[in-house]
């Protein structure tokens, strides 16, 4: 697999204090990748170091294969684009201002493309309005728009939907997906509004204190999370043999326990059971959402 | 660099508080000499052009302090100096272009001044009395006080990221520079000075030569007798302030 940015071991120490410790990541080419945890545990300071913010204290990192100890990273980073928090923009500037000033540092010579990014994040009808009267949402789009002005292929969103109403979460969310799917450009955004991210992700990076807890795909995910009915039951083979016949995907989990991945008749179910002996001592429908599957992980984690 | 510096010229010419400065400078250059024409006439006052020239000296280290705060320190209050960076820009690069449009939109406000007093004063007050070589030696020497005062602020606001604080700063220390030139001046001026040779009087007079505002102050008394010591003296504030900048600012943990 291709990876936009690779971390490993990677530390930043402010004073005594650990904002990053040890941390290592993978972020697939063409993935959405959110970035999920806490407030404070350091997915800013991630960022941060990543877009040359700020210098880790050590490890290494990797955009497009190219180390942060080498020169060169100060040119990779021209194939990035970032918000980073709040999204940098002149506030006292119209979008199309803050967009030329964007192309002027970049070096692009027209701006001939500048009414089609404000299109792109619908802001084409702006004006001259200046950015610091813009809502709060108007300005994370026209900072996603400098970010796009370069045309990367990799978007680092941190902490974006933040404070937005559900219209402007809606917006961003589609704006996304859109630059991902239509433009094929890498994100990583993160959040901790997991419910958001679960829609968009197509993998997760899973942070706390600083290290990365579990890296995992959305379709792994989703097997771990998928709905199901946990079954207790005294005699596990009828009970494989009888959802066998009915053709439902299950999976044993122990000599007692399965989980069935169907909605199932649970009468007649456990009529059938009952004809061949078997019975059914517990049912339980499981239905693990991402919020629930992070508390687990980093509630474990903590309690090692 | 060229980049940032088309960024940073491109902002500069929309920029309001600019044209303002630089109205006052051109305004004051207006007033001055028209002012000093009626007194002459009125009253029968008998003014140079060289002491209707020297006036802004006292406000020139503001001026620069305004500005550059502001001008600069608008980059880390948008966040903006982010973009810059993320666009793969060196600090270097980025430090360097932010003194060079502060010493250049400095300049320009200061030349258009005396430029424009001098043009009209010429003609409303009497040319100059000074021979021209003294005259451009003053100039010249402003100016290069103008840059230093553009590196003293630049450091200054590229190593604080926050811009209420850094135009607080920026002013006191001018501020600061002025009370201490105007104490060494009246200190040298004193009676107890003017027959000393002591370690002491030496460090007052390093002291008025050394500090910009000094400058400023000597050459109010159409004083060059030490120009090249005050251009040194510039020269090795800007290299010093440039280079503590570029140093502490390459090492800053940016937000």
């Amino acid at each position: 697999m291709e990876y936009v940015l690779k971390t490993k071991d990677l530390k930043k120490t402010y004073g005594n204090y650990n904002a990053l410790n040890g941390l290592s990541m993978n972020v697939p080419k063409g993935s959405i990748y959110g970035l999920i945890g806490r407030n404070g545990v350091g997915k800013t300071t991630l960022i941060r170091l990543i877009c040359g913010l700020q210098k880790a204290t050590e490890g290494d990192f990797w955009l497009y294969g190219i180390n942060n100890h080498s020169k060169e990273i100060v040119r990779s980073r021209k194939r990035i684009g970032a918000v980073v928090e709040t999204p940098s923009i002149y506030l006292d500037m119209s979008a199309e201002d803050n967009l030329k000033q964007q192309y002027r540092i970049l070096g692009i010579p027209s701006y001939s493309t500048i009414p089609d990014l404000l299109k792109l994040v619908g802001l084409e009808n702006t004006g001259k309005k200046k950015a610091r009267n813009f809502s709060l949402g108007m300005r994370q789009r026209l900072g996603i728009a400098i970010a796009l002005s370069g045309s990367p292929d990799f978007l680092i969103l941190d902490e974006l939907i933040n404070g937005l109403d559900p219209q402007g979460i809606i917006e961003i969310r589609e704006l996304i997906l859109k630059l991902n799917h239509e433009h094929d450009i890498t994100v990583l955004i993160s959040s901790h509004i997991l419910d958001e991210l679960s829609r968009i992700a197509t993998h997760f990076g899973f942070i706390d204190n600083g290290q990365m807890i579990q890296e995992i795909s959305a379709l792994e995910l989703n097997k771990k999370c998928r709905k199901c009915v946990k079954l207790t039951v005294s005699n596990m083979e009828v009970l494989c043999n009888v959802l066998t016949e009915k053709g439902y995907d299950y999976s044993v989990i122990s000599d007692k326990e399965i989980d069935v991945f169907a909605k199932l008749d649970i009468t007649s179910l456990v009529v059938e059971l009952a004809k061949k002996e078997c019975n059914v001592l517990n049912i339980q429908e499981q239905d693990e959402s991402l919020e629930n599957y992070y508390i687990n992980l980093i509630g474990g984690n903590r309690n090692e | 660099m060229n980049n940032l510096l088309s960024a940073y010229f491109q902002r500069l010419l929309k920029s309001r508080l600019y044209w303002c400065l630089l109205g006052l400078m051109i305004l004051s250059g207006i007033i001055i000499p028209i002012l000093a024409h009626r007194e002459m006439i009125t009253y029968g006052t008998d003014y140079t052009l060289e002491s209707r020239l020297v006036w802004h000296f006292l406000i020139i280290g503001f001026i620069v302090a305004v500005f550059c705060s502001w001008f600069l320190g608008t980059d880390y209050s948008d966040g903006t100096i982010r973009n810059k960076i993320i666009a793969g820009n060196s600090r270097l690069k980025i430090y360097i272009s932010a003194l060079l449009i502060c010493v250049i939109a400095s300049v320009i406000l200061v030349v258009a001044h005396q430029i424009t007093i001098i043009g009209l004063g010429t003609w409303l007050i009497a040319p100059f009395k000074t021979d021209i070589h003294t005259i451009s030696l003053i100039i010249g020497i402003t100016i290069l006080a103008t840059i230093t005062f553009a590196g003293i602020n630049t450091m200054i606001v590229m190593i604080n990221q926050n811009k209420a604080s850094s135009s607080i700063i920026c002013l006191v220390v001018s501020l600061l520079m002025f009370g201490i030139s105007f104490y060494v001046l009246s200190v040298l001026f004193s009676s107890d000075m003017a027959h000393s040779d002591s370690i002491v009087k030496q460090i007052y007079e390093f002291l008025n030569i050394f500090l910009p505002t000094g400058q400023l102050l000597n050459l109010i008394n159409l004083q060059v007798t030490q120009a090249t010591e005050m251009i040194i003296y510039n020269i090795l504030i800007l290299v010093i302030s440039t280079g503590t900048g570029i140093m502490v600012f390459e090492q800053k943990n940016l937000k």
